[in-house]
């Protein structure tokens, strides 16, 4: 049992379906298929003209201006204020220095210079991180070899340095690692004479490699040549800080 | 007489005393100096830009790393011919920004091995060897974009001719959505570094998130 009002609601719209269809496919017969088509392709074609033309006319109507700079005015500090202020900033700058014996490390050059103070004591040429990345085909775990930036500290030295080395170490070679504590993962001649650490497997350490000294070609440590890397384990202490750039 | 001797006495000992006294500081080189001395308080790296002279300084805990050369600095506001116009701001300085993202690096190199070999164990006994395969040492790129925060954007490399005519007109689609989307267009400002390529790509690997860029109008 339907209600009238729906069976009357349908009746209307069936009949003025039918009546759109009819007068369309009058319209339609009335131009060959040719016509039709021809007209799609114009309508079309302009149309893309003038999304076109609106995106030249904006493309060639965006430019530049130079931002107006103003300088730190400092609001009615007055200048005894502004005395105090410097004076604090600058000696909490100077407390940030280094003191005694520190490394910077250029990872873009290669050169790994020990100051003390202003004083360069050495320059030496060095590897870095490669910042290529190796993806775990298992996992899909991602490892970027970069060397860390900013400030750190040699946590410890040692003389004759194991590396034990870590799953990427294996997956690089195209071997799937053996397990951990398995005696194929312990390496003792690869970090050469002595080791510096710097914290999070971060290691300044010598190499076989010696060829590629200068050459951005490690997995995030810093490699030495044996003379310099002597030089720096007796050089620079434990606690000292090392900057890398 | 004696009055006019102590007179004087006593003026020149208040010029030699204002003599002595530390100038004070502009107000511009105090910011600087606190903003500094915070980013100072981290061990991470931060840039600081000077005006003039043009370069970049790079540094951590206060400590001058290295600097680089800059041959132009400038800092633009983009114009869009779409959606409504905007009254450029002005940019106090010193500024301070971080860095939102790493700039793209096309050339980095990822290893993938598709399978993975069972390890035999019989690369222990490989014999260790000096002469190392020397393997190409991929470039950074010498021209890219730093995206910084507060929608401002670094933009390094060799010439000051700014975005190509692509590179505008994909931004002009790009402000298009935006405004059929019913939103401003984004206010894009940049600081433009022009640079040498080579310390453009010493520059590259130095943008990591997080990391600080202050620009200043004079190094004080």
């Amino acid at each position: 049992m339907t209600h009238p009002v729906l069976t009357r609601g349908r009746d209307l719209a069936r009949r003025f379906g039918e009546s759109f269809r009819r007068r369309g496919s009058r319209l339609f017969q009335a131009r060959p298929p040719s016509w039709w088509r021809r007209q799609a392709l114009l309508s079309g074609a302009g149309a893309a003209v003038l999304v076109l033309a609106l995106v030249v006319l904006a493309t060639l109507g965006g430019g530049e201006r130079r931002v107006r700079l103003e300088s730190y005015h400092g609001g009615d500090a007055p200048d005894g204020d502004l005395a105090r202020r410097a004076k604090a900033a600058r000696a909490a700058l100077e407390r940030q220095k280094p003191r005694g014996v520190y490394v910077v490390v250029d990872t873009y050059d290669g050169r790994l210079r020990v100051f003390r103070g202003d004083q360069r004591l050495r320059e030496a040429v060095c590897s870095a991180g490669s910042g290529g990345a190796l993806v775990d085909p298992r996992s899909g775990r991602l490892w970027v070899f970069r060397t860390p930036l900013g400030e750190r500290r040699v946590q410890r030295k040692a003389v004759d340095p194991v590396w034990v080395k870590p799953d990427w170490a294996f997956i690089e070679e195209g071997y799937a690692p053996p397990p951990l504590g398995h005696r194929d993962r312990v390496d003792t001649f690869s970090l050469g004479g002595y080791g510096l650490y710097l914290g999070d497997g971060y290691i300044i350490h010598g190499t076989i490699f010696q060829t590629l000294l200068g050459r951005r070609v490690t997995h995030g440590c810093v490699r030495l040549g044996d003379d310099d890397l002597r030089y720096v384990y007796d050089k620079v202490p434990v606690g000292a800080r090392v900057y890398l750039y | 007489m004696s009055t006019s001797i102590s007179g004087w006495i006593l003026s020149a000992g208040l010029a030699a005393a204002q003599a002595a006294a530390p100038a004070v500081p502009p107000a511009p080189e105090v910011r600087f100096l606190e903003l500094e001395a915070e980013a100072a308080k981290g061990a991470e790296l931060y840039l600081v830009v000077s005006l003039e002279p043009p370069m970049v300084w790079i540094k951590s805990r206060g400590l001058e790393l290295d600097r680089v050369p800059v041959t132009q600095v400038e800092v633009v506001e983009h114009r869009s011919s779409i959606g409504p116009s905007r009254e450029t701001t002005a940019l106090e300085l010193p500024a301070q920004w971080r860095v939102e993202a790493r700039p793209p690096d096309p050339t980095r190199r990822v290893l993938a091995p598709p399978v993975l070999r069972q390890w035999t164990g019989t690369e222990e006994a490989a014999p260790v060897t000096t002469a190392a395969p020397a393997p190409s040492v991929p470039e950074p790129p010498d021209r890219y974009t730093v995206a910084l925060t507060g929608g401002w954007v670094l933009d390094l490399g060799p010439g000051g001719e700014g975005p190509s005519l692509a590179g505008r007109w994909a931004q002009a689609v790009a402000d298009g959505w935006s405004v059929l989307r019913g939103r401003p267009p984004a206010r894009r400002q940049t600081v433009r570094l022009e640079l040498a390529p080579e310390d453009a790509r010493r520059l590259h690997h130095l943008f990591r998130r997080g990391t600080r860029v202050l620009l200043v109008g004079s190094a004080f």
